[in-house]
């Protein structure tokens, strides 16, 4: 019997070892290189696989402006952010955000404009609108350019060594419709990988909601909440769970907001382009219907059905002290490891799945050095301009190897894993302190242990 | 702990069949691969090399026959080149990090990235003498893939549209004319010619490059290749032929244009030879299968699968060239699609039958 029961232990322990392993269950991928976040879920076979073909041919066309020889690509602007998803989402991860100097910002990097109205609560900037554009199609002013300087942070780890983290301070230029106004609030976000999108859209409802702490009624410092958005689809309000506030509830939905706002691509559900009054010329340049919905539902097939790769080095020695640390300083708290996922899918390989997203998919005030702006407005539904949906931490670590840099954090102001966690505040404030009290070597595991993941 | 179980399971399974394997065997069909490669690059830059010499007869004495020459030696370059893609898709020498596929083949691309098209005469890379003061190597490889993955400004698609040039005719390929190339007619002609020779001279470079890769008995990527785990090396070796069956052929090259209806998801738009590539990405498959004799390694010789998988690879041979001429009015006529439908089809069962092959090697491929 005792022996049985060992077999049993091991057995079980074995199996949780060997799942962590393959971060999206089944239909996790082997393939490690730079193509590491492009692959459909393993085991996606005939039409499911073909529609992901389709979808990806699409997140990754350039659209052009109407009307053009390729009519189901046409419908540019007339302003945008860029031409194509893939321009932000590159190989289907994630973008730098920023530059290594003081400069223009990178094209993954977009700007939310809002002023506040006079009953005190946020609106869209009324020249410039929700979001900034800066490029328009042919006989349409773009916004205007971005620019950022860096401020230096100094600070210092327990054992004396000393760090410096670059704020951003971002400034626009060559403003087609006057000043933005000193009362603007500005909030930076760039575009995040795609990997594991469809199993995050999978998870039970109630895991995510039986997380919420609102008034910390443990005294933890960690008061999660959801954001709680009104769904187009649904036409009711119902659980945020995509986009750095959490403010669109299913993939769907955040898609079809992206190919509108970065792209200026209308569809279905997001019929106009953001052009406001003073903004003549794009007004006169709208488009409908730029994407039909049995496209845009192939793109979302897409982003449902991508991959994440499996775990490196997961058992070395560094990685195993650095996670044992990563739960240590509570991180986990927010970035919860695992969960299994729900059964509602109608693709098989997203249902019952054990995964490793690390995030809570709720909204966390991080503290003043990444709030957008002072004061507690609400800035997309209920996500208030201090409050990050915490982001899923898997690929992080393959970033480097997929996209060439090692950005972090909501406009990729931190350079390496270290400096993000040095930038967590608000409700991330204690774990950041417990880092700073780590040892060279330890801070070192916790860093490898993210890489791992 | 059933799923544990059943992996153990598993994996005494297979590996018992891989046992039955000898060694020697599966070293032969890997280096039968790389043979397969080494022979299928350096053809590859041979007729590169023709090409090359053709266009730079073309850019010196611009005429209609240069011209028709310069692209016979582009179809001709391209043969060897589609019968080389299922060498990809296990981070080979070709598209690992920093490999040349995008500098090679990338596709569909935005010509009027490149050139002027028709209602925009004044755009491209070619037209635009302040951002691009000088036309070089430097500047066309750092331009390749900028900024969306369709900006493409060098490979054999580049050398397509300068030759060939937009595509607005259903009864056939672009008709760029060879005045494009003389100076005083086509509007900037020195620097249409710059930008030939030079995307022509990268070509051959890229080409060189894989055929150091792959030379016998040198420290290169095939001595690793050969050197390292078999099943890591036979799972490659089938990664290749899996996905370029059951996802790019199948998928992107066929299944895209065919639901989109749209010329500019065909691989060779400009000169209407997609019915071809997709011919040579296929014999690629033949010629991996035929070379590595993967399928008569002993758990394999002469079982039902063997024996179901040479029936289809027959089938699919036969179907796609069926196909008719050009690919993009097949996609769009009543008798071109149902033969496309049914080809995708077909190669994505082949892929499944050749993922099973994977798992009884002991060199699972996900899929």
């Amino acid at each position: 019997m005792k022996s049985n029961l060992l077999i049993l232990t091991l057995l079980i322990s074995l199996s949780a070892y060997s799942d962590e392993e393959f971060p999206a269950g089944t239909g996790t991928t082997s393939d490690l290189s730079v193509q590491a976040f492009s692959h459909p879920l393993s085991g996606v076979r005939g039409e499911d696989r073909r529609d992901f073909t389709l979808g990806n041919s699409f997140f990754q066309t350039s659209w052009v402006a109407s009307p053009a020889s390729t009519p189901l690509r046409d419908g540019l602007g007339p302003t945008y952010n860029a031409v194509s998803c893939t321009a932000c989402h590159f190989k289907d991860g994630r973008g730098r955000g920023l530059p290594d100097e003081d400069g223009k910002t990178d094209i993954s990097l977009l700007f939310r404009l809002r002023v506040k109205n006079i009953e005190g609560t946020l609106d869209p900037h009324p020249q410039y609108g929700g979001q900034f554009n800066p490029i328009g199609i042919e006989n349409v002013s773009g916004e205007g350019q971005s620019f950022v300087k860096y401020e230096t942070i100094k600070g210092e780890f327990a054992d004396g060594e000393k760090f410096e983290l670059i704020k951003p301070r971002y400034s626009f230029v060559n403003l087609s419709f006057g000043r933005l106004g000193d009362n603007v609030i500005i909030s930076p976000r760039v575009g995040p990988q795609m990997i594991g999108l469809g199993l995050l859209e999978n998870i039970n409802e109630a895991d995510i909601y039986s997380q919420e702490d609102e008034n910390d009624k443990d005294s933890d410092g960690i008061s999660g909440r959801a954001n709680r958005v009104y769904s187009l689809v649904k036409q009711s309000i119902v659980l945020g769970r995509f986009g750095w506030k959490a403010g669109k509830s299913s993939l769907l939905e955040q898609n079809a907001a992206a190919f509108n706002g970065d792209i200026g691509i209308t569809s279905y559900l997001f019929p106009e382009e953001d052009c406001p009054l003073v903004q003549i010329d794009c007004k006169a340049n709208k488009t409908p219907d730029d994407i039909s919905s049995h496209l845009l539902k192939k793109v979302t097939t897409y982003t449902q059905l991508l991959a994440v790769p499996m775990r490196r080095k997961m058992n070395s020695p560094k990685v195993l002290r650095g996670k044992e640390l990563f739960n240590e300083m509570s991180c986990v708290k927010c970035h919860t490891p695992s969960y299994t996922t729900g059964d509602t899918s109608r693709f098989i390989v997203l249902n019952h799945q054990q995964i490793y997203p690390y995030t809570d998919l709720l909204l966390h005030d991080m503290g003043d050095e990444l709030a957008d702006s002072q004061g507690d407005d609400k800035n997309e539904e209920e996500a208030t301009v201090r409050e990050w949906r915490t982001p899923p931490l898997w690929g992080v670590g393959m970033f480097q190897i997929v996209n060439g840099h090692t950005r972090y954090m909501h406009d990729g102001r931190a350079r390496n894993l270290a400096e993000a966690i040095l930038w967590h505040g608000g409700e991330g404030q204690k774990a950041r302190e417990r880092f700073i009290k780590l040892s060279v070597a330890d801070r070192e595991s916790v860093v490898e242990f993210l890489k791992s993941l | 702990m059933l799923k544990l179980i059943c992996t153990v399971f598993f994996i005494v399974v297979t590996t018992a069949s891989w046992a039955r394997t000898p060694i020697e065997t599966a070293q032969q069909s890997i280096e039968g691969y790389s043979n397969l490669v080494h022979k299928t690059y350096s053809d590859s830059l041979e007729r590169a090399l023709i090409l090359k010499t053709d266009i730079e007869n073309l850019v010196k004495n611009p005429s209609i026959t240069t011209m028709e020459i310069a692209k016979e030696s582009w179809i001709r370059a391209r043969a060897p080149y589609g019968q080389s893609e299922v060498f990809r898709f296990y981070n080979g020498p070709i598209d690992a990090d920093g490999g040349p596929e995008g500098s090679l083949n990338a596709w569909p691309l935005d010509e009027a990235y490149i050139d002027y098209v028709v209602g925009a005469p004044g755009v491209g890379i070619i037209n635009d003498l302040i951002k691009y003061p000088e036309i070089t190597k430097e500047l066309l490889v750092s331009l390749n893939e900028n900024d969306g993955e369709k900006n493409i400004s060098t490979g054999y698609h580049a050398i397509e549209f300068l030759l060939w040039g937009q595509d607005l005719f259903t009864d056939g390929p672009g008709r760029r004319s060879y005045e494009d190339y003389i100076e005083g007619r086509g509007l900037n002609a020195t620097r249409r010619a710059q930008y030939l020779i030079t995307v022509a001279n990268i070509l051959i470079e890229d080409l060189e490059g894989l055929v150091q890769d792959w030379a016998p008995d040198a420290r290169n990527f095939r001595k690793k290749f050969e050197a390292q785990k078999q099943n890591t090396t036979l799972k490659n070796i089938l990664s290749g032929i899996i996905y370029m069956s059951g996802d790019e052929l199948s998928g992107e090259r066929m299944y895209v244009a065919y639901e989109t209806q749209g010329q500019e998801d065909e691989h060779s738009c400009f000169s209407d030879m997609t019915h071809m590539d997709i011919q040579w990405n296929f014999w690629g498959v033949e010629n991996v299968l035929r070379e590595t004799k993967i399928l008569e390694l002993a758990p394999l010789k002469g079982s039902e699968l063997a024996k179901n998988i040479k029936t289809k690879m027959a089938k699919i041979h036969l179907m796609l060239s069926e196909i008719p001429a050009p690919f993009d009015q097949a996609i769009l006529s009543e008798t071109g699609r149902p033969l496309i439908l049914a080809s995708v089809e077909e190669m994505e069962s082949l892929a499944r039958d050749l993922v099973l092959v994977s798992d009884v090697l002991g060199a699972k491929v996900d899929f």
